[in-house]
């Protein structure tokens, strides 16, 4: 230990109570930067894992789609599109970064449910997904911080005609005694025609329906409702949905719109016995950290092809997440600011009070030929230990307090989520920002001392010798 | 202005302090309050030189400046053949760090090192070597005969220790000039006694230039050269410390 370092730690022993407030300001500030930070960490990955699991990191749309398309999904059908999924997975740049890679259909139509007494029907905003891949793509779990989902049965490779709908939309479609949704007041029926024209139209439907699957293939246990769409040659189109389950949403609004279904039925809806092609071709990555690298050359790759695509990120499509981590973000600046405001005044203020108390040492050390900058470098040296010392103090803290939270068993639910999840502070996995928090306060505490310090190098000797 | 001192002879070392002139003003308020009015003065290398005036006279004040802890308002002063007025603040610095040792009145040791650690300070500032300084520092101390006290810190002494600490710490780097203001004067009649002694002792042994500032008439019995300043002025110096 040099001399400056001894000389500079035995009089923050020397100031202990002090030294200990000082360092106290510090230590609060760490461990209310590194908590808050922690928590918005977790938010953060808790939002990009259901994001993630949900849509993947990329998606892969025919030009203009991102823009305009989604008035009309199947006019930006991608073709050939195996094709594209294949010369992205053997693409030797991109195709190791590739967890999942799966086509998906995106459609809007109207919903009904004609059966029994229930005559009900809602627009609705579908997609059509591979059963088997959207399972591989919930089990995504890069940071630890989300649900990992076990493989959903409601939905098939193997039976295309079964999907799920949102909460809301079951409740609208008078499908909750049939999937037992507790909370449903009853359905409101449509007053009695007094033409016949309308149940004659909902027959067809339902004929139409049923021929267009071949017969019922399905649990007879399970309700069907009749979803109509235009093909993407613009004629009407029906087929018939057995509705396995269904599913609560974040936001009401896609909540009562919402149904997700095979692919196969999503695109014998859209596109009928013409070419079958889908609006997107979704990419589950296994890091995030590859994210913008897999862009970057998928862009590349459609560009070299000339295949007239568009790759989108997560956060573009689901700009809520964008949202809340900006949010939480310029919150935890805020925070910080605060923080750091606090420590720059108890630091210059100890320190100041520190000169003042050796100003006579501060002159014997020059009169033995100290430079300015030795006691500059003195005083800086004290302020960043404190710093240094309240700062590793408020980290271990706050790695100590999440740990207990951590261990609680506390469950909250998160902006855009259905479903309660477990109460995290994810401090202890964010090194970046534990060292960030620990040298950022440790810099403020070096920095407000350098006042102080300055002003103690500045002194003349004699003055300072003088000084009772 | 000629120096009060007379021409050294052949025989005689050359002065290790000159001083040409040299005039201090303080400003208080709106007041000029003259500190030193023209001194010029020599003191030759391995003298135990007394300057002596009463309060306000400017005693510490001349330390000062010959210390290069003050700069004048006016004159020039050569120490160890250097004129520090050309020295810049860093400079000065090293100057001191090197050529000049202080001991102060109220003993002026850094409260958290030991007294080992007070003496071995000024070797540091020079770069002196880790053996170097541990031989010298316990050599000195033993000088001083606190070899015993080495580990215990400045608030674990008494005043005469402190002083023998002090003393330890100004020598320790082997100085060209010791500058005393009133080391005395803080303590009993005889630990002061044993203090004058240790000084006179230390110096025959390393021949180092001591120049003190006091009213001590212990202290000025054992003078080589005496410095009498009144009012900012040298009014006499003479060989010798019986006044």
């Amino acid at each position: 230990m040099t001399l400056l370092w001894r000389i500079a730690f035995r009089n923050l022993l020397r100031n202990r109570r002090r030294s200990l407030m000082t360092g106290s300001a510090v230590a609060a500030g760490a461990l209310a930067m590194l908590l808050f930070g922690g928590f918005a960490s977790y938010i953060f990955s808790g939002l990009e894992t259901s994001n993630v699991q949900r849509i993947g990191h990329l998606t892969v749309f025919r030009d203009g789609y991102f823009l305009v398309g989604a008035g009309n999904p199947a006019a930006f059908g991608i073709d050939r599109y195996q094709d594209v999924m294949d010369l992205i997975a053997r693409d030797p740049i991109v195709g190791p970064m590739i967890r999942v890679i799966t086509p998906t259909q995106s459609l809007v139509g109207i919903a009904g449910n004609f059966s029994g007494d229930v005559d009900a029907s809602k627009t609705f905003m579908g997609v059509g997904l591979i059963p088997s891949d959207r399972d591989r793509m919930r089990q995504w779990d890069e940071f630890g911080a989300g649900e990992v989902h076990a493989p959903d049965a409601r939905l098939s490779d193997s039976d295309p005609s079964r999907g799920l709908v949102g909460v809301g939309l079951a409740r609208v479609l008078g499908l909750c005694a049939p999937l037992g949704l507790p909370g449903c007041p009853p359905v409101r029926m449509a007053p009695a025609s007094t033409g016949s024209a309308v149940p004659a139209v909902k027959q067809d439907l339902a004929d139409l329906a049923l021929r267009d699957l071949g017969g019922g293939t399905t649990s007879e246990r399970m309700p069907q409702i009749d979803l109509l769409a235009a093909t993407a040659g613009g004629a009407p189109n029906v087929v018939r949905l057995t509705v396995s389950g269904s599913e609560s949403q974040g936001a009401k609004e896609l909540d009562d719109n919402f149904i997700a279904m095979h692919l196969a039925l999503a695109q014998q809806l859209v596109y009928g016995r013409g070419e079958h092609k889908v609006t997107g071709i979704v990419l589950q990555l296994h890091r995030s950290e590859d994210l913008p690298a897999a862009r970057a050359r998928l862009a590349a790759l459609f560009s070299e092809h000339k295949l007239g695509l568009d790759v989108r990120e997560f956060g573009e499509l689901a700009p809520f997440y964008v949202q809340v981590v900006k949010m939480f973000s310029s919150i935890f600046l805020f925070i910080a600011l605060v923080m750091c405001l606090i420590v720059l005044f108890a630091v210059v203020n100890t320190m100041t009070m520190n000169v003042m108390e050796r100003t006579n040492e501060i002159g014997t050390v020059r009169a033995m030929g100290v430079r300015r900058s030795g006691i500059r470098s003195q005083f800086i040296v004290e302020g960043s230990m404190i710093g240094a010392i309240g700062a590793s103090t408020g980290a271990l803290l706050a790695l100590a307090v999440a740990a207990l939270i951590n261990q609680a068993g506390l469950t909250w639910i998160p902006p855009g989520n259905a479903s309660e999840v477990p109460l995290r502070l994810d401090v202890a996995g964010r090194p970046l920002l534990v060292i960030g928090a620990w040298v950022g306060l440790a810099l403020v505490a070096t920095v407000a001392a350098y006042l102080p310090a300055r002003r103690a190098a500045r002194l003349p000797v004699v003055d300072a010798l003088r000084h009772v | 202005m000629e120096p009060l001192s007379p021409q050294p002879s052949r025989l005689a070392p050359p002065p290790v302090v000159r001083l040409g002139g040299v005039a201090k003003t303080y400003r208080s308020g709106q007041i000029d309050v003259p500190a030193l009015k023209g001194i010029s003065l020599e003191i030759a290398s391995h003298s135990f030189s007394v300057v002596i005036g009463a309060s306000g006279s400017g005693k510490t004040t001349l330390l000062n400046v010959i210390g290069g802890i003050d700069s004048p308002t006016r004159g020039s002063i050569e120490v160890c053949g250097q004129n520090i007025g050309e020295l810049d603040d860093n400079a000065l610095s090293d100057f001191r760090a090197r050529n000049i040792g202080f001991i102060f009145q109220t003993f002026s040791l850094v409260p958290v090192l030991s007294a080992y650690e007070n003496v071995e300070y000024p070797l540091l500032l020079v770069g002196a070597a880790a053996s170097e300084r541990r031989e010298r520092t316990r050599a000195m101390l033993d000088a001083v005969g606190l070899a015993a006290q080495a580990r215990q810190r400045p608030n674990e002494l008494s005043g005469g220790q402190r002083q023998r600490v002090a003393i330890a710490r100004a020598l320790v780097k082997g100085p060209q000039i010791v500058l005393a203001d009133e080391p005395t004067a803080n303590l009993d009649s005889a630990t002061g006694a044993s203090i004058i002694e240790l000084m006179h002792r230390v110096q025959a042994q390393s021949r180092t230039t001591f120049i003190f500032a006091t009213h001590d008439p212990q202290l000025m019995s054992h003078a080589d050269r005496t410095f009498t300043i009144r009012d900012g002025e040298l009014v006499d110096h003479r060989s010798g410390g019986k006044q």
